[in-house]
């Protein structure tokens, strides 16, 4: 586990190149639909960055909210759809991942949740960077489509959960949870750029 | 923040890889008594302080703590940081049982000190072949969850007899962070 700054900074350019480690869907049994949609409940790369980003846009309010749910949600879609109908592997360096988490988490903590309509782009640059993935998970499973639906609604159904928790919290005057929450999540993106730094931990 | 903590625990179960962590992550500051009640002191603390570092203290000591973990990556070696885990316990006993009420900046850089060499201490424990991230959320979630117990218990403060249990668990934590130095130093 030790090494040196130069061993880290070479392991950092490498790292930040490398594919994530699994490329799959999780088996419900209960079909692709809900293989998909189970997908970014399980996989905790996808769902810290759509907690991160769903608790951000939450310290803007209801109009916030909106505007990066529409986003995520309809650029995770079309990116998923589109990178397995490319057919070529696509992956999110780790690194640019945990930054992200990192950014959003933090942006959280000190409560400096951008504007609505950066909180669209926000929403559409993770859901392009998360889709193009998932399409790769996507075109592992049986049923394409039907996977690529539920890959849509589970991040559909957790963004939106999250942020009207988010919003309610936020309109009751408990916005300090979201902060909480937000650090928490900014601790974890920095652990996972920590580990990736380090080398590989398995 | 419930249904956040149930689906990054639900999320980190599922290992994809074959690579665990999510429970010795978790389980990682709640075996080790020197963390587990230096954290709930955190809480604790932050309970009697009020706003707004009951809500500040919980924040600044993850952040801080990860600071720790990357000193503990770069192979940068902390020394005594055992004795220092024992110190934090101590100290943070100490303020609670004195019911201490320093400056906001003052209660935050304390906090985030002993963070660091807690974080140290996390981020260098990594077990062989598990999952970094995973480790990462269970000892992050569990270490929040350590400070919401001491806020939790803290809520007590409101009472005259409640004081008084607070400062009495204050002096047990000090006690037990004598006890954790004595053992650093055999």
């Amino acid at each position: 586990m030790k090494h040196g700054p130069r061993a880290l900074l070479a392991t950092a350019a490498c790292s930040s190149l490398a594919p994530t480690a699994s490329a799959h869907l999780v088996s419900t049994e209960l079909g692709p639909f809900y293989d998909g949609a189970a997908h970014p409940l399980v996989t905790p790369e996808d769902l810290l960055v759509i907690l991160a980003l769903a608790t951000l846009a939450a310290l803007r309010g209801a109009e916030g909210g909106r505007r990066a749910l529409v986003g995520l949600c309809a650029a995770w879609t079309v990116a998923t759809a589109a990178s397995f109908a490319w057919g070529a592997p696509l992956s999110a360096p780790p690194l640019l991942v945990a930054g992200l988490l990192v950014a959003l988490g933090l942006a959280c903590a000190v409560n400096r949740a951008p504007s609505p309509r950066v909180l669209l782009a926000l929403g559409i640059a993770v859901g392009v960077l998360h889709g193009l993935e998932n399409g790769s998970a996507a075109r592992a499973a049986d049923g394409v489509w039907l996977s690529t639906l539920g890959i849509a609604s589970g991040v559909f159904v957790v963004a939106t959960l999250t942020t009207a928790c988010g919003v309610h919290l936020e309109r009751r005057g408990a916005a300090i949870a979201l902060r909480v929450a937000g650090s928490w999540l900014a601790a974890i993106g920095l652990l996972f750029a920590g580990w990736q730094l380090a080398g590989p931990a398995g | 923040m419930l249904h956040t903590i149930d689906l990054l625990a639900l999320a980190a179960l599922h290992e994809t890889s074959g690579a665990g962590g999510f429970g010795s992550g978790f389980l990682h500051p709640l075996t080790g008594a020197d963390h587990a009640l230096a954290m709930i002191a955190v809480g604790l603390w932050g309970a009697q302080l009020g706003k707004p570092a009951v809500a500040l203290l919980p924040v600044a000591f993850p952040l801080a703590m990860t600071l720790g973990a990357f000193v503990g990556f770069s192979g940068v070696e902390l020394g005594a940081v055992e004795i220092c885990i024992a110190l934090s316990a101590i100290l943070l006993g100490l303020v609670v049982m004195l019911e201490t009420r320093p400056p906001l900046w003052l209660a935050l850089l304390l906090v985030a000190g002993f963070a660091i060499f807690h974080g140290y201490a996390h981020g260098t424990e990594l077990p062989e072949g598990e999952d970094g991230l995973r480790y990462s959320i269970g000892f992050v979630l569990s270490t929040g969850l350590l400070h919401a117990v001491g806020i939790t218990l803290g809520l007590v403060h409101r009472h005259a007899w409640g004081r008084k249990l607070m400062r009495g668990l204050g002096g047990g934590v000090c006690i037990a962070g004598c006890w954790f130095l004595w053992s650093a130093l055999r």
